[in-house]
């Protein structure tokens, strides 16, 4: 506890003990072993190498509690169903509980199910306990342990064998009182061989709280996952995402990213490429200004061969903004003819404002295309100038380079909205 | 229109116009000639207001205002086109918001009411059937992966666009196809009116065929060394600028 690779965080949340889970033995029993593990661990310094440029120190000292229902939850979640210019099926959170009234579940078919994570342990148990591990694994870090000693709720997507999904919108709004609040959301998304589906998370907030996700999305053989995510949180939140993809062979996982809020925000993707040609996109587009601080940490992991993965991550960094890209590609000695893109770009609009990027590569295969590229820059005088020179204000003009910057990001992502609302998103964040 | 006195100007701290002089009047079109090297880049983009290059002495006079103490942006609401020699990529945004937005910045600052999205395609289409331009290719981010004939045809749809009052067009009609060249030399032809002015910087006679000069000036050393009229570009393309006595500036 005194290792200098931790620091200490006495939350009061800590002591309204971890429940155990009726009817769930061994969830009851992975909690107990998170709490107890968290409790030891404590949170990870910048002396671990995987929070290097992540200062967790801020978000330690703070006295969050556990969320409780107030009477402002269901205004707040319409609120938050409002943003949203869907009228898709819809899963709406507020502080991590599934808000059954703001919700549209729709009927599931045979063999699928779309709903809360609580209400499908008791609803389906059957669709749930082949993936029970994966809630109960005791792997991971420290704040894996806690969202597992802690988590109450969260969104289950499951959608059966050759099954095409329509689109789900996950909706989660943080609503955080006069005191801090602490929430531990675990969303489990599994499409089984063959099936499709599309998830768009949106996560807006008010207040000071931390959401501390963890995503887990098992793809079977041949299955397509869009997972497309707009953070938007208070911008006194500490918005932590962990997403982990389990993919068998010839699945695809279809992410993207665009994120403008949080104090501080981290979304981690952790890929397994177990099988044979998987492909994982993964698409990373931030701002951010003031202090804020926004990480963007991803894992490919090329566990067999003829994968592909590419990733684009993109920053925009106003005042004294602190934006992060850990970058890490593994490819296994069996993943021969892997095929892994990585580039990020951090565009810099201010003197005060500091990126920081670190690509890995680990190749212990001879037969691969793996290719990285880092750059930091600032907007070019002559774009400015040839936007300026047609009658455009500089101001204008920043706010479209910015925005092409950004909207390269999504050219790739296929559903209309999504772009739709990352460019919306990008326009709220200069307007704001 | 136009009244360029002594100017002198810098870039990285070298002098390169050295006491330029010219006047362009409304409804003229005034050619610029002249070896590499000789400042007539640094004339167009001192003109169009680039950072960088640094007027030490002389004066713009500009519709009666001076010309230098404006921002690009007011130039250009003001009426001055820049064609540019090297039109800029700008990745990921579409030409028809960067159209929309330049269109309208200009029609904001005449007190005109701004076009909704619906009038300014409309009148986009009238201007792209002007140039050869199709819709994909100005739904398209600007200028990014076009070839040199399709940067150039989409300077001219800018330019039909934005009915400027004076046009300088810099090297337009460089690294152009024949076809190329008669679309940027129409919509040149096309922009001719008693009310606008024109100075166009080239290297060849080719254009001079096609847009024919009131005036002919040649630029060596960073200044006007010798000025007539069209039969003077003809002269150029049979002696060279050492034939007349560039060497002396």
């Amino acid at each position: 506890m005194a290792s200098r690779k931790a620091i200490a965080a006495p939350f009061p949340f800590l002591d309204t003990d971890a429940r155990a889970w009726p009817g769930m033995p061994e969830l009851t029993e992975a909690r107990r072993h998170s709490l107890s593990r968290f409790r030891a661990e404590a949170l990870p310094s910048t002396r671990v190498e995987a929070w290097k440029y992540t200062n967790l120190a801020a978000l330690a000292r703070i006295p969050f509690t556990a969320p409780r229902p107030s009477a402002g939850d269901g205004e707040a979640a319409q609120a938050a169903v409002r943003a949203v210019p869907s009228d898709r099926r819809r899963l709406v959170f507020v502080n991590g509980r599934f808000h059954a009234a703001s919700s549209i579940t729709g009927t599931a078919p045979q063999g699928s199910f779309v709903g809360g994570l609580t209400q499908a342990l008791q609803q389906a148990p059957d669709l749930i306990k082949p993936h029970l591990a994966h809630l109960t694994s005791l792997d991971g870090d420290a704040l894996m342990a806690l969202n597992t000693a802690f988590m109450i709720d969260g969104a289950a997507l499951l959608i059966g064998r050759g099954q095409t999904a329509e689109p789900v919108e996950l909706i989660q709004v943080g609503h955080a009182g006069e005191a801090p609040i602490a929430f531990h959301p675990r969303h489990l998304i599994v499409v089984e061989a063959g099936a499709t589906a599309t998830l768009v998370e949106t996560r807006t907030g008010e207040g000071i709280y931390w959401s501390n996700a963890v995503t887990t999305v098992v793809l079977g053989e041949g299955a397509t996952l869009h997972h497309h995510v707009i953070q938007q949180s208070s911008l006194d939140a500490f918005d932590l995402a962990r997403v982990q993809v389990i993919a068998d062979a010839n699945a695809t996982y279809d992410g993207s990213l665009l994120g403008t809020g949080a104090a501080l925000s981290r979304h981690e993707v952790e890929g397994l490429l177990e099988g044979r040609n998987v492909t994982c996109r993964l698409r990373g587009a931030f701002l951010a200004r003031g202090t804020q601080i926004a990480d963007v940490t991803t894992v490919i992991d090329h566990g067999e061969r003829d994968g592909q993965s590419e990733q684009l991550i993109r920053g925009v960094l106003d005042g004294k903004a602190h934006g992060v890209f850990q970058g890490r590609i593994v490819v296994r000695p069996a993943a021969q003819k892997t095929d892994a893109r990585q580039n990020s770009n951090m565009l810099m609009l201010s003197d005060g404002a500091e990126a920081d990027t670190k690509p890995e590569l680990e190749i212990s295969a001879d037969d691969v295309k793996c290719s990285h590229g880092a750059t930091v820059g600032e907007l070019s005088d002559a774009e400015l100038f040839y936007l300026q020179a047609r009658g455009i204000d500089p101001d204008t003009a920043r706010r479209l380079l910015v925005s092409g910057f950004l909207a390269t990001v999504f050219e790739t992502v296929s559903d209309d909205s999504v772009r739709e609302r990352a460019a919306a998103a990008v326009e709220g964040w200069f307007a704001s | 229109m136009l009244k360029i006195e002594n100017l002198h100007a810098t870039v990285d701290g070298k002098e390169v116009l050295k006491g330029l002089t010219l006047e362009i009047k409304a409804g003229e079109v005034h050619a610029i000639m002249g070896p590499n090297g000789s400042g007539k880049s640094t004339l167009s983009y001192v003109l169009a207001g680039r950072s960088g290059y640094e007027v030490t002495q002389g004066t713009v006079i500009y519709k009666g205002k001076d010309l230098l103490a404006m921002a690009p942006e007011e130039r250009a609401r003001e009426g001055v086109f820049l064609a540019f020699q090297y039109p800029v990529e700008i990745p990921g945004v579409a030409g028809t918001t960067f159209l929309k937005a330049a269109y309208n910045a200009i029609r904001k600052h005449r007190g005109e009411k701004e076009l909704d999205a619906m009038q300014f395609l409309k009148l986009l289409r009238e201007k792209q059937a002007l140039v050869g331009m199709k819709d994909d290719m100005v739904r398209r981010a600007v200028n990014s992966g076009f070839s040199g004939g399709e940067k150039k045809r989409f300077e001219m749809l800018q330019m039909a666009l934005l009915e400027p009052s004076l046009a300088i067009l810099d090297e337009t009609d460089s690294g152009l196809d024949i076809d190329a060249l008669r679309v940027v030399s129409e919509n040149i032809n096309r922009l001719r009116k008693p009310d606008v002015a024109m100075l166009v910087i080239t290297h060849y006679q080719r254009l001079l065929d096609l847009v024919v000069p009131d005036i002919v000036h040649v630029l060596a050393g960073g200044r006007i060394v010798k000025t007539g009229d069209k039969s003077l570009a003809l002269e150029l393309e049979r002696t060279g600028y050492a034939g007349i006595g560039t060497q002396a500036a």
